[in-house]
């Protein structure tokens, strides 16, 4: 029989290849040739099976049920639930069942009140019940959602819990396919692939924006319709399922799709739009290679959940998409010809390799800053220029410089050859050349390319967030400052360029103190061997001296930063006007750290206008967002909050449009801008921005980033000026918990924590505590930054108060002069810091009875605030009043009464007469004119003073005694016994439990504490 | 008032003893026993997670069988429980494909059901594609069905199949290459 015949045929080709895979592949063909001699057709039949085990791949390789396991979780076993039909929810009636899944029954319904004539998918959740709380949350979570609109996402049109506790939501209707099931369909090129995908990027930058992440983005979530146009469904709904299932557990819900998951998903860390970066990467991965990334992995199980947390945990990246493409096709002609594989392969291999492996990268801050970066590149790779990521081995940039120089490069360390590659082939060059014109080219454009090329690998080292990664990098950067010392001898020029590329690199890093040799000695040599004006010398005077600036070696960089600007002007009419801009800009923050704040206003206001007036585009206007915030920030310093907040909303106009409003610039224009509007006193509007930028820098950086460290204590100190000290000291604590993690316990940020947290315990009257604290914080900051550095020196100062409100008064006394002697030599005699310091002498002074001691401290005090600070400032009030009080213990009553009445009149001008922060000064304005016996102006100004006192959790307990003892003197002189002897009665008791501060008060409130009642 | 245990140890002495019906109703027990046990597994979910079939199979040997039972019978146990998943999934395949060529169209949906779907119809392509190898070798069909359905690894398919592990790996190549030409033929025939 026909049939017996083919399958005995069949047989015995399945007989042949089982004996013939045991055989090498060189003999295999010899060996079927003979056993198939004279029979054709069993020759074909074993040439098929051979052909479909070298196609076969992965198939069969995961067990069944694991692919369809999502079968199980129905009822009634694949029928439809005819229950629901013609059910109502909300606005919706419910027609059909379209299908069901794992998860719930997705139904075709429509709108109850025929208002529109719109079909709507409806999904019902069937999973787990929510309880009212969940409901509420589900309710305004959905609400959230609703708000997403955009062309390329499925809308979200309604939502709610059925009578039994289910959730739904009801969606546009798509009727469309997966996008990776579309492309092959439609046997797509990887260029058409790659245009529909950047739909994909730009629908979900959308959803971004708007602080929605998707987090469970997969090719069944990404449908394309008939017309071409990508959908993007269930957009944040795995978060909002996500949290009901972990309520109460974790923070994260467990990964829905784990081939698709991040690791940081995977590991239950904080999910951010990196999240959805690397979801886009696999779908990217897929619709170029054909294949999931960790298909080749292990086993081959890529879509389970066991092997996906072990790739998670060992950090695994997957091989190259050019490494395993298969072209794309049918099933039937998949992998079958090997011409069209290596042509896929050689088409991925480069730009795509790297854009992909960018957003596949294991660390969420190393992938691409957001899905617009990712489709950014693609652009630029579909017109065919460069991108911007690079790829992660410096060896491949190596091979890269060193085929275009066609020179042979031997050693060990890839980065010391490279550079070193470079400054042989510039003196090489030089030499073969000869001639100087031709020289000096070739020196400068080989200069140039070794400082991008060596500049590029260590792109991102902020100093603030590195934390020793770049170890490696830097031994190497060591060996190669160590040596070029030997090189290049009779090169001056290439050598300054070198050394200025290394000091740049060292500065890059935070290691200032190993730049600073190099910039000097660049600096040097160009003074030695190029013409006086040449603009390479500014270069390296603006190195030098901005390295001295980060130093704190303010004086030492003044003249070098002064003589690079007069150069820049010099040279200005025939240059770029971005040189002088930027040595404006050097020059102006150095004035603003040495607190000439005018002086640096003026350069800011410079530096502004050349770059409004020559540079263009939108590196032009991110340069005047940038000068504009330098400018917020000194005049923030200056007092002027209210012109500052303005400054800060211009620079944050341009930065949102230019840069769209999740860029981590924006959260940082928005943190600065918050902090200003602290001090404004407008709290909701800091409050407001301040969360902005927290949520926005958490969703962008995520939770343990040293940025939303910063955000948390710019709300911090908004807690702390409104007096809710415990929500300030969680706050820093938060703030701490983030440095310690991120930046190390060794860290400067952490100790800068550490004295918020002391100034609180100080704010507390925990003086105990806060002496503590501060007694850590001062050895800290001295062994990170020296002893005289501007920090280390205020933490000194603050250990000096605290010591004196405990009457450790020797001791405070060493201190503040330590400090002032200390910031004269650092910053000068004018530096508000020493008219800080110059103020808390004079305080400590009259508090030991040395009053006409104090006076002219006082004094210099308050003519360097005028004179920084303007003269309507809070600073200067304050300064004023200690003044005052100064001279009304030596007994010079006018000057005493004119300098109070005057920090009286300051505050007025403020409106803030009746600031918690200040009312010293009220106090001691009221006090005056007691001792005076003008009662009846006294006692409104101190029944203000003491209602903002009580009103206040954040003023010191023995100022409000001091108030109430003031307050009740002045109503018991004027005759009112009774409210006066409770007054009085409270200030003394109030001081009997502080003794240590009696001093501290003003001489007419202890002649009250020791006063006749 | 039968616990399953003892109704699969009844049912398999019957079976060994050659009596009618007891390979039907032991059968049932197995396909009964391992959906229960996948429905349990996949219902406690929060998502469409994946199956985890070999630890589905073990379960269900340990609430039919019970250990210190004989190796005898926990190979016939899977050979049971791994035709039992075959039929369990072509079962599901078939409700599924009905389904899909119902609608023809995509939508929206909160899982992986848009690509379970496909599979539905390459399930019932291979289980047409199995009976065809079976039909030509049976060894190269049982053992499809260990490896594949039941998802035991090469070891445990030689200990069920008593052949050796290097035997098992050439069978299953065969078996892969036919299965896999069956479904993807390729061009130029």
């Amino acid at each position: 029989m026909k049939t017996t015949g083919r399958q005995d045929l069949s047989r015995r080709a399945l007989a042949l290849f089982q004996r013939a895979v045991e055989l090498p592949r060189a003999a295999r063909e010899a060996w079927l040739r003979a056993q198939c001699a004279a029979e054709p057709e069993l020759r074909r039949q074993v040439e098929a099976l051979a052909a479909a085990d070298e196609r076969a791949g992965d198939f069969l390789a995961a067990p069944a049920a694991e692919q369809l396991g999502p079968w199980f979780g129905e009822t009634g076993g694949g029928q439809a639930d005819a229950s629901w039909d013609g059910r109502r929810l909300g606005s919706y009636r419910i027609v059909r069942e379209l299908g069901h899944g794992g998860m719930g029954t997705v139904f075709l319904a429509e709108r109850v009140d025929g208002q529109f004539d719109q079909q709507v998918a409806l999904k019902v959740v069937r999973q787990g019940f929510f309880g009212d709380d969940l409901r509420r949350r589900f309710v305004r979570e959905r609400q959230i959602l609703a708000l997403l609109q955009h062309p390329n996402i499925a809308r979200l049109l309604d939502g709610g819990v059925s009578p039994e506790g289910l959730p739904y939501f009801v969606m546009e209707l798509v009727a469309g396919t997966p996008i990776t099931a579309f492309c092959d369909r439609h046997a797509l090129g990887p260029g058409q692939r790659l245009q529909l995908f950047q739909g994909v990027c730009a629908a979900v930058q959308h959803a971004h924006r708007s602080l929605v992440v998707h987090r469970d983005l997969k090719p069944s979530n990404i449908l394309v319709t008939a017309a071409s146009e990508v959908k993007l469904l269930d957009f944040g709904i795995a978060k909002l399922l996500g949290e009901q299932a972990a309520e109460g557990l974790t923070r994260t819900a467990p990964p829905l799709t784990p081939a698709y998951a991040a690791p940081e998903q995977l590991r239950a860390e904080p999910v951010t739009t990196a999240t959805d970066v690397y979801a886009l990467g696999v779908v990217l991965y897929e619709l170029l290679a054909g294949r999931l990334p960790a298909a080749l992995s292990g086993d081959g199980r890529g879509g389970e959940l066991a092997p996906a947390l072990a790739r998670a945990a060992a950090g695994w990246e997957p091989p190259r998409p050019s490494a395993v493409a298969e072209p794309a096709g049918g099933t039937a002609a998949a992998g079958a010809d090997p011409r069209a594989r290596r042509r896929r392969r050689r088409r991925l291999r480069g730009d795509l390799d790297t854009i992909v492996m960018t957003a596949l990268r294991h660390a969420p801050e190393r992938r691409y800053a957001s899905a617009d970066a990712l489709a950014e590149d693609l652009r630029l790779h579909l017109a065919g220029l460069p991108i911007r990521a690079r790829p992660d081995t410096p060896g491949y940039r190596l091979g890269k410089f060193v085929q275009r120089h066609r020179l042979a490069v031997a050693a060990t360390a890839l980065f010391l050859a490279a550079l070193l590659a470079a400054m042989a082939f510039a003196g090489w060059q030089a030499r073969e050349k000869g001639r100087e014109a031709r020289r000096a080219e070739a020196e400068a454009q080989t200069a140039g390319e070794v400082t991008g090329f060596v500049m590029s690998l260590f792109e991102g080292s902020d100093p603030s967030h590195t934390r020793g990664d770049a170890v490696t990098a830097r031994e190497l950067l060591d060996e190669a400052a160590r040596r070029i010392h030997g090189e290049l001898a009779g090169q001056p020029v290439v050598r300054a360029r070198l050394l200025h590329t290394l000091a740049t690199i060292y500065a890059s890093l935070g290691l200032f103190d190993r730049a600073r040799p190099l910039a000097a000695e660049a600096l040097a040599l160009r003074r030695a061997s190029v013409a006086a004006g040449d603009p390479q010398i500014a270069d390296s005077l603006e190195q030098l001296g901005t390295i001295l600036v980060q130093q704190a070696d303010y004086r030492a960089a003044g003249p070098l930063l002064r003589e690079a600007l007069a150069l820049r002007r010099r040279a200005a009419g025939r240059q770029a006007a971005l040189p002088l801009a930027a040595s404006l800009e050097c020059l102006a923050n150095l004035l603003h750290k040495t607190g000439d704040l005018a002086g640096a206003e003026a350069l800011y206001g410079q530096a502004l206008a050349v770059t409004r007036r020559g540079a263009r585009g939108a590196a032009g206007e991110l340069g005047v967002a940038q000068l504009l915030s330098e400018l917020a920030v000194n005049t923030q310093d200056r007092g002027r909050y209210g012109a500052a907040a303005g400054l800060y909303a211009q620079a944050l106009e341009i930065r949102e449009r230019v840069l769209g409003d999740t860029h981590p610039a924006v959260a940082a224009t928005l943190s600065d801008f918050g902090s200003d509007l602290v001090y404004l006193g407008r709290y909701d509007e800091a409050a407001a921005k301040l969360g902005k930028a927290l949520a926005l820098r958490e969703k962008v950086l995520g939770p343990d980033h040293p940025d939303v460290g910063f955000t948390r204590l710019a709300l911090a100190d908004l807690d702390d000026t409104r007096g809710n000290y415990d929500a300030a000291e969680r706050e820093v604590g938060e703030a701490l918990a983030i440095f310690r993690r991120s930046l190390g316990e060794g860290h400067r940020q952490v100790t800068e924590c550490m004295n918020f947290l002391a100034a609180l315990e100080y704010r507390r009257d925990d003086l105990a505590g806060a002496e503590a604290l501060f007694r850590q914080v001062v050895p800290r900051t001295a062994a990170a930054l020296g002893d005289e550095h501007p920090d280390t020196l205020s933490s000194k100062g603050n250990l000096a108060m605290t010591l004196r409100y405990e009457g450790q008064l020797a001791e405070a006394e060493r201190l503040l002069r330590e400090t002032l002697a200390a910031r004269r030599r650092r910053l000068g005699d004018q530096h508000i810091d020493v008219a800080q310091n110059l103020e808390n002498l004079g305080g400590l002074l009259v508090r030991t009875g040395r009053a006409a001691e104090a006076v002219p401290l006082a004094q210099a005090a308050v003519a360097i605030y005028r004179r920084a600070l303007g003269p309507v400032h809070a600073q200067a009030a304050i300064a004023l009043r200690e003044l005052g009080v100064a001279e009304a213990a030596a007994g010079m009553d006018a000057g005493a009464e004119a300098h109070v009445g005057e920090a009286m009149a300051i505050l007025r001008r403020l409106h803030a007469d009746a600031d918690p922060r200040f009312v010293r000064i009220p106090l001691a304005y009221g006090a005056v004119l007691l001792g005076r016996g003008r009662l009846a102006e006294a006692e409104p100004i101190l029944r203000r003073a003491l209602t903002a006192i009580e009103a206040d959790r954040g003023v010191s307990r023995w100022v409000l005694a001091e108030a109430q003892l003031l307050l009740g003197s002045c109503l018991e002189q004027r005759g009112e016994r009774a409210p006066a002897a409770a007054l009085l009665r409270a200030g003394r008791s109030s001081m009997r439990a502080q003794p240590a501060l009696v001093g501290e008060l003003l001489p007419q409130a202890r002649a009250a504490l020791r006063g006749t009642g | 008032m039968t616990a399953p245990e003892t109704e699969f140890s009844r049912l398999l002495a019957s079976w060994r003893r050659g009596e009618d019906g007891a390979s039907d109703q032991l059968f049932s027990l197995v396909y009964e026993q391992l959906r229960e046990l996948a429905h349990r597994q996949v219902g406690g979910r929060s998502s469409g997670e994946t199956l985890r079939t070999t630890a589905l199979v073990h379960e269900a040997y340990l609430k039919l069988v019970r250990s210190g039972s004989r190796v005898n019978d926990r190979h016939h146990f899977y050979a049971l429980a791994a035709r039992a998943m075959r039929q369990i999934l072509v079962d599901h395949a078939r409700g599924r494909a009905a389904v899909k060529r119902g609608g023809g169209l995509w939508i929206t949906t909160l899982d992986d059901e848009q690509v379970a779907d496909p599979h539905a119809q390459d399930v019932l392509a291979l289980d047409e594609a199995l009976e065809r190898l079976a039909r030509l070798d049976e060894r190269l069909g049982r053992l499809v069905e260990l490896r594949y359905f039941a998802g035991l690894s090469i070891e445990e398919t030689a200990a069920v199949l008593t052949l050796s592990p290097a035997t098992v790996k050439r069978d299953w190549r065969t078996a892969r290459a036919f299965l896999f030409d069956a479904l993807h033929p390729s061009a130029g025939e």
